[in-house]
């Protein structure tokens, strides 16, 4: 009875934490890639996306993180490996319909202003 | 033949069948053109054949409005005109520089693209050009390596450049000019009067004098103005003894419509991964062609644009080169030139990196485009008198709304479509930033490209000449030039503007 009660208890906190971290895995890999735009990342540093995301946040009013989220993932593909290509979708998407909005100076599709959004937010936290 | 007027019996008089005044690009052209004719052509010239500061003074003038260039040394006052400084770019207008744009205020050419084709053909080899063609196509063959970026070709196209030498009018065509048998040059005469008869609808005679206080008096069958647009603005103006408004000047439209290229670094533009095209940079040192950005006909009418188009320059050397309009800031011209050429070289030398051999990665976005036609943009006379009598000129530069919108519109355009096509992106300098504000910032420089002060149309109450290049109301007086064009263009003026004087040059031939 104790053996089979250790073994289930064993049982059941092993698949908790096979859960924890795909769940862990997962949101990490979610949040790089709502925070770092595919294509502005190779043109611009950390710092600079941070900067970018911060006058987003005081140009418009999305500013809180939550919200962010909620726009990024507002039709994209949530399954982690294809998130990252989904946004990179949104944002030329977003120059072939003049979704876009000048930020610092930079012309920007407004997904990828919103992903810069988020990263500041990532960091102020 | 050459004659130095210094030498001349006062009140001499001279007189031949053509008088061209003006020994720049477009005087030499016409001369030339008329060259073994058998027709007496005099050319006149108020300089030498080299650089003297007292002549160079006789330029001398004040600017007001939109900060500009100094005015005695952004033009060359001697034998080969400013052509004797100037850096060789050479591209044809675009069609819809001649049209009438609904969105362009007082667009609209009396003559069309075609009408010039065949002259433009013939100006190629002034300035020592290869064939006339500006098509990209046509150059790919000759260098593959010339590949566009994959743009929205019915948004963007690439404006090709050819690159005289550059030629210098006045030593390539020294000899030619001197040794020919009908076209009598005559340096040190400068205008200062044009004297019509009393009904002002034909010009007698010009007076021409030099600093050693001699006076001559030219005659001919026709004459032409070929100074240059604030030069034959001055000289209409001033010549108000019968016309009291100055002569073609019944309308008031002399001097006014001045217009320059809005030069500015607008920009700049990074790319993904490092530029794998020759296309858009330009090789210093060699004449290879080369294009800049320009945005089509189409998008020009859709978002009510000026034509204008964008060169690439590597960022890190584009970093080191100061304004020009801070760079040409003496009033010697040869210092201003000098200054320039030193402030190009120093950002490549100090730079080597800009010829990574990884590529670049990022340039600077570097605007050329055409001023909306203004007429409170304009030249006057000053209060002011030269040594020979002349009152100087006063330039008031002056811009429009249209002219911010565009740029600033431009590089939205252009921002959407690197975007578009996963290129890279495009940041705008700080002073593009606010769409409400429509000033131009005080580093905004000019090509030294002098526009429209004499203007072309049919209608004498909106322009100075007609599509002939003879101004309204006067038979014989004609004028060479820039200060002829209705619009500015996108491009230098110097192929088109030897282009407009050689189809003038065979107009006077028809008698």
């Amino acid at each position: 009875m104790k053996r089979r009660k250790f073994l289930l208890a064993s049982i059941s906190a092993f698949v908790l934490s096979l859960v924890s971290l795909w769940y862990y895995k997962f949101r990490s890999t979610k949040i790089e890639a709502l925070s770092y735009p595919m294509d502005l990342s190779k043109i611009c540093d950390r710092k600079t996306l941070i900067g970018i995301g911060t006058t987003h946040r005081k140009l418009t009013d999305e500013n809180t993180k939550n919200y962010l989220e909620e726009l990024l993932l507002q039709d994209a593909v949530v399954i982690e490996t294809n998130l990252k290509m989904s946004l990179r979708n949104k944002v030329t998407e977003d120059f072939n319909t003049g979704n876009t909005i000048l930020i610092d100076g930079w012309l920007l599709s407004k997904t990828e202003a919103r992903q810069c959004a988020f990263l500041s937010m990532s960091e102020v936290n | 033949m050459h004659t130095d007027a210094r030498k001349l019996a006062n009140n001499a008089k001279i007189e031949g069948d053509l008088c061209i005044v003006g020994a720049g690009a477009a005087g030499i052209s016409m001369a030339l053109d008329w060259n073994n004719s058998g027709k007496k052509v005099i050319l006149l010239e108020g300089g030498g054949f080299e650089y003297d500061n007292k002549i160079q003074d006789l330029y001398s003038g004040n600017s007001t409005g939109q900060r500009y260039y100094p005015l005695r040394s952004c033009r060359l006052h001697l034998f080969g005109g400013t052509t004797g400084h100037w850096g060789g770019m050479c591209a044809p207008f675009d069609h819809i520089d001649f049209r009438k744009r609904s969105w362009v205020p007082d667009s609209g050419w009396p003559i069309s693209l075609e009408d010039l084709v065949p002259f433009y053909k013939r100006a190629q080899g002034l300035f020592e050009l290869d064939a006339y063609n500006y098509n990209l196509h046509y150059w790919q063959k000759e260098y593959p390596a010339l590949t566009p970026f994959p743009l929205d070709k019915n948004i963007i196209w690439s404006k090709m450049w050819q690159f005289s030498p550059p030629t210098r009018f006045g030593k390539t065509y020294k000899e030619t000019i001197v040794k020919s048998p009908n076209i009598h040059l005559y340096t040190y005469a400068n205008l200062t009067k044009i004297v019509a008869n009393n009904a002002v609808s034909n010009i007698k005679e010009l007076i021409v004098k030099n600093l050693e206080g001699k006076t001559q008096r030219v005659r001919a069958k026709k004459f032409v103005l070929a100074c240059g647009a604030i030069q034959n603005a001055r000289m209409l103006l001033a010549s108000s003894d019968v016309a009291k408004k100055g002569i073609g000047n019944g309308n008031d439209l002399v001097g006014r419509y001045f217009m320059e290229h809005l030069e500015i670094k607008s920009a700049e533009l990074w790319l993904k991964r490092p530029i794998s095209t020759e296309l858009y940079i330009f090789d210093y040192g060699t004449r290879k062609p080369r294009a800049e950005l320009a945005l089509t006909e189409g998008i020009q009418e859709e978002t009510g644009i000026l034509n204008g188009s964008a060169s690439l320059t590597p960022l890190v050397m584009a970093k080191q080169q100061m304004p020009l309009i801070d760079v040409w800031s003496n009033e010697d011209p040869r210092k201003s030139f000098d200054k320039l050429v030193a402030n190009f070289r120093e950002s490549r030398e100090q730079n080597a990196s800009w010829q990574n051999e990884n590529g670049n990665t990022a340039f600077e976005l570097f605007t050329r485009m055409e001023q909306a036609p203004n007429r409170n943009s304009r030249v006057t006379l000053s209060n002011e008198k030269d040594a020979l009598g002349v009152p100087r000129p006063q330039l008031h530069w002056e811009l429009t709304d249209l002219d911010k919108y565009s740029i600033r519109k431009f590089y939205h355009i252009l921002g959407t479509q690197m975007g578009k096509a996963g290129i890279g992106r495009v940041r705008l300098e700080e002073f593009l930033w606010d769409e409400k504000d429509n000033s131009m910032p005080d580093r905004l420089g000019g090509g030294w490209h002098h526009m429209g002060t004499t203007r072309m149309s049919e209608d004498p109450n909106k322009g100075v000449v007609d599509a002939n290049c003879k101004v309204h109301g006067i038979s014989n007086l004609f004028i060479a030039g820039s200060g002829c064009f209705s619009t500015a263009g996108a491009p230098n003026p110097t192929l088109t503007l030897v282009a407009l004087s050689l189809r003038l040059s065979d107009h006077l031939k028809k008698g």
